[in-house]
């Protein structure tokens, strides 16, 4: 710092620590200016050139659009090699500024300019944060914050300046100086407090009234700047949700509060929705998958006379968020595009508003479908719990089947006068499956509607009203008996313990059929399953198909092999895997069988030139082709019951899973039940320290912890009690970290001299223990 | 017969030139993922006998490894008593496709002449291995002469 020049100042002329004051004061401000300014303030005790300063810049969009500039900005600090420009006057710079902004506007597209290094006309934000917390840290004498006040009255207004600018087309929604001043705002600290409590929402009332097209690019650009960095993105989810939170907690206790109304929770709301997209784009996108072409039937008989929205005839495009959000459709992405976000979808659930939210209220506003009018939630269903989305969706499912003709329907809904109807299900316990198909399938065939109703189950010649246990029993034992491996329908992989469809199945499709209706029937009446399939399975229900990337969730080591040929760079690769386009596999009954993946596939060798479209084909294969029959039939089933329904639009693959199968339960208790030890007992001190750490243990951690002994982080069927691990002594206390057989689910655990080394030796351990990386 | 060419490959190669630690390499007919050979060590105290180890492969091979079991008994820290080996080099984290057979038979037939009493899956044998050499090489050679099927003679 010491060795850095601000913009106007003097060194020589100021031999004390303390730099001088510029004459004109800061045309903008970066790293050291703040450090000039809060050196002086500290030697001075005055603050008045501070808040000054702060003020000006705050107000003046031009001055802040300068300011914290990488690179490019002016007088950079002095490192090795010193620049030139340093000796220019400030004022050719500010041209140099102007003109070199004006020409990044012509640049074109953002993508073109994210390529070029659009970063050089970003905020440097580690600049900022720390400029931010030496300001923010000083105090005046009663304790207040001088850098709090000069923000508070600027940045509002600010907001409503370019508001103004905006509608009177003064200021051009390209204009890179916007990025400043989300970035500006959203790094400020302490934005919680109440005397800033006017600042984020005036930015976010700004923000959401640009048209998707600004909104889109703030969104690339963002993700560009903060795709390295998931906590920053995390922290301003976080920051986001904090205001909207203390809103509903300051609103609740007022009559007549409705969430929908409150214009800062909903432009929060669509703020927040520019950070999901962040998170999706920053994410691991994948080039667009290839999608299944929906077959289009005609809806007209199922569509009721009361909807008064056009939301069912949008045009098809490909499934998930897109089809109803008008920011992602600019944006030409999809959710589904993307493998993994930058931080986890949860983050973005907020759990008071869905909680608050009077769900039919809201479902009304979204069935007038004008967002800019009336605001719904489920326009960013992102924010919504999916215990509030599948509320919503039961609403949307009831309304829709529905045969009231009567445009007052959505009117009696208001009051609460709905009508509950109800699907019957008399079967035959001895003979569920046959009784269970034959039903259902009258119903599909007949009056599939009424797949959607709440499921009421009797067994024959029981009494017993159902009110949710019987049902509950029904779907576990149907489920019992199909995914039974004896019964031939599913196959269970050996290393990820997940179902599979038996591509050799006799069953006919009915039976698929069936199990489709009843994933969709569990959803429906909150019934959790007991199945575990590859997370392929959910991603192909929504439409896409399965690629390579699926591979390692569904055939872990087949892809680390697929991997390493992809990865293989020697010549000698014929020879080496001497693979060609046939592939093996065993069937069921323990048949050796063979599948070409091209014709005359044994007579192509894979090499360096065609082993990307041999992993390709043979993922097509394994996910797709060779179960095609089944999964179509499954697939079938399950549209029947969620057809017409916005489960693809509001739920994520992920979601799905989460509402058929229930949070994966890391039952570390049941791991103990079932433990054994080799060389300790169950009552040795280490072993009670252990488990004492165990179960201390975040489900991540667990997660972890199962990775590091078992080679896996998916709870086997049953829970973790099925997986009888083993606990070796592996010799008396020592610095080295414990070990794993991951192949006979050991660990391998030294016997440590306390509770808190075992803590520390144990989390290192199995934070070490890796993932695989992918290309 | 089917099988993946490499797989056919690396078996005709080990039957034309075979190796002196790993003999009367068997494979049925019907299938070519299933083989059967016979570890000599050269190590006392497995230098008394010979074990008979069973190596499948996965149909995908050589994307995925193959598994290994003992057929025969043998008192050894690193193998349990159900006869599963704990071998670093194929599981399914470490599995590199271009690795042949013939380097994971060297391998565990390594593996069978220096036990690794560091990760063991018998720790009562890992112990006695680290503490009490003599005691463990005793038991062991018996337990060889007991079990151990008949070496080859050259």
């Amino acid at each position: 710092m010491s060795e850095t020049s601000p913009p106007e100042d003097n060194a020589e002329t100021s031999p004390a620590a303390v730099p001088a004051v510029p004459d004109e004061g800061y045309a903008f401000l970066n790293e050291e200016a703040v450090q000039h300014m809060v050196a002086r303030a500290k030697a001075t005790g005055s603050f008045s050139e501070l808040i000054r300063t702060l003020g000006k810049i705050f107000s003046d969009y031009c001055a802040l659009k300068q300011s914290f500039q990488r690179e490019r900005a002016p007088r950079p600090p002095i490192r090795d090699g010193a620049p030139k420009e340093e000796t220019r006057a400030q004022t050719e710079e500010d041209k140099d500024i102007d003109s070199s902004e004006s020409r990044r506007e012509s640049l074109g597209s953002v993508d073109s300019e994210l390529d070029d290094g659009i970063i050089d006309l970003t905020p440097d934000i580690d600049a900022l944060r720390r400029s931010y917390t030496i300001l923010f840290e000083l105090e005046e004498q009663d304790g207040s914050k001088p850098a709090v006040r000069p923000v508070v009255n600027t940045v509002p207004s600010l907001c409503r300046g370019l508001e103004m600018d905006f509608v009177s087309s003064r200021l051009n929604i390209n204009d890179p100086g916007l990025i400043n001043v989300i970035v500006f705002v959203m790094e400020l600290p302490m934005l919680e407090i109440p005397d800033l409590s006017d600042v984020l929402p005036s930015l976010c009332n700004l923000i959401t009234k640009f048209p998707m097209s600004a909104q889109a690019r703030f969104s690339r650009i963002m993700a560009v700047l903060l795709r390295d960095n998931p906590a920053r993105l995390q922290q301003y989810v976080y920051t986001v949700q904090q205001l909207i939170t203390t809103r509903l907690l300051s609103g609740v206790f007022r009559l007549g509060y409705i969430v929908n109304e409150d214009s800062l929770v909903c432009d929060a709301t669509r703020f927040l929705r520019i950070l999901f997209a962040v998170d999706i784009l920053a994410g691991d996108m994948e080039p667009r998958l290839v999608y299944f072409v929906e077959n289009e039937e005609d809806e007209s008989d199922v569509v009721p006379d009361f909807v008064l929205n056009n939301d069912d005839d949008e045009p098809r495009l490909p499934p998930g968020y897109s089809k109803l959000d008008p920011l992602f459709v600019e944006l030409g992405i999809d959710t589904l595009d993307c493998r993994k976000p930058l931080i986890e979808l949860d983050e973005f659930y907020n759990e008071l508003l869905s909680d608050q939210l009077l769900i039919e209220h809201d479902y009304s506003n979204y069935r007038e479908g004008n967002p800019s009018e009336k605001f719904s939630f489920l326009f960013c269903p992102f924010i919504l719990t999916p215990s509030a989305r599948i509320q919503a969706l039961n609403l949307d499912n009831r309304i829709k089947m529905s045969n009231h003709r009567t445009r007052s329907y959505l009117s009696s809904l208001m009051h609460g006068e709905l009508l509950n109807p109800v699907l019957k299900l008399r079967v035959r316990r001895e003979h569920i499956v046959e009784d269970a198909l034959v039903n259902l399938e009258w119903v599909a065939l007949e009056n599939p509607t009424d797949l959607k109703k709440q499921l009421v189950v009797e067994f024959d010649g029981e009494q017993g009203v159902d009110e949710g246990g019987v049902s509950k029993e029904f779907f576990q034992l149907i489920v019992e008996q199909l995914f039974n491996i004896d019964y031939g329908m599913f196959t269970v992989d050996e290393e990820t313990q997940s179902y599979w469809f038996n591509q050799n199945s006799f069953e006919n499709d009915a039976q698929f059929s069936l199990i489709g209706i009843i994933l969709g029937l569990a959803i429906y009446n909150n019934v959790i399953l007991d199945i575990r399939f590859p997370m392929v399975v959910y991603r192909k229900l929504f439409g896409v198909r399965g690629t390579y990337r699926d591979l390692l969730d569904y055939r872990p080591t087949l892809a680390r092999g697929l991997h390493q040929l992809l990865m293989y760079s020697e010549p000698d690769i014929c020879d080496v895997f001497d693979q060609t386009f046939r592939v093996n596999y065993i069937d069921v009954f323990g048949n050796y069988l063979s599948h070409d993946l091209k014709a005359e596939g044994d007579g192509i060798r894979v090499d360096h030139t065609n082993k990307v479209e041999f992993v390709e084909l043979y993922a097509d294969y394994l996910l797709n082709k060779s179960v095609e029959r089944q999964f179509n039939a499954f697939k079938k089933g399950f549209d029947m019951v969620t057809k017409d329904s916005k489960l693809t639009k509001w739920f994520s693959p992920e979601e799905l899973e989460l509402l058929v199968c229930g949070q994966e339960d890391f039952d570390s208790k049941g791991l103990q039940q079932s433990c054994e030890y080799d060389g300790y007992s169950a009552d040795c001190e280490v072993i009670k320290w252990f488990w004492e750490v165990v179960h201390e243990m975040s489900d991540e951690e667990k997660k972890q912890f199962l990775q590091f002994t078992t080679g896996s982080d998916r709870v086997p069927v049953g829970g973790l009690a099925k997986l009888r691990m083993i606990i070796t002594r592996h010799g008396p206390d020592s610095d080295r970290l414990p070990s794993s057989h991951t192949c006979f689910n050991v660990l391998l655990l030294p016997e440590y001299s306390s509770r808190e080394k075992l803590k520390e030796r144990l989390l290192k351990a199995i934070s070490y223990s890796k993932g695989f990386g992918l290309m | 017969m089917q099988g993946t060419r490499r797989l056919q490959k690396e078996l005709t190669d080990l039957q034309q030139s075979p190796m002196k630690v790993f003999r009367d390499i068997q494979v049925d007919e019907s299938n070519i993922l299933l083989w059967q050979g016979l570890i000599v060590p050269e190590n006392p105290p497995y230098n008394k006998g010979a074990f008979r180890v069973e190596i499948s492969f996965p149909p995908e091979y050589p994307f995925k490894p193959p598994k290994i079991l003992f057929r025969t008994k043998i008192y050894h820290p690193n193998v349990d008593e159900q006869g599963r080996v704990c071998l670093s080099m194929i599981l399914p984290d470490n599995w590199k496709p271009a690795t042949r057979t013939e380097q994971v038979i060297h391998a565990l037939v390594t593996l069978v002449n220096e036990p690794e009493p560091d990760h063991p899956l018998r720790n009562d044998l890992a112990e006695e291995y680290l503490r009490d050499r003599k005691r463990f090489m005793k038991n062991a050679e018996d337990f060889t002469k007991r079990h151990a099927e008949k070496r080859p003679i050259d």
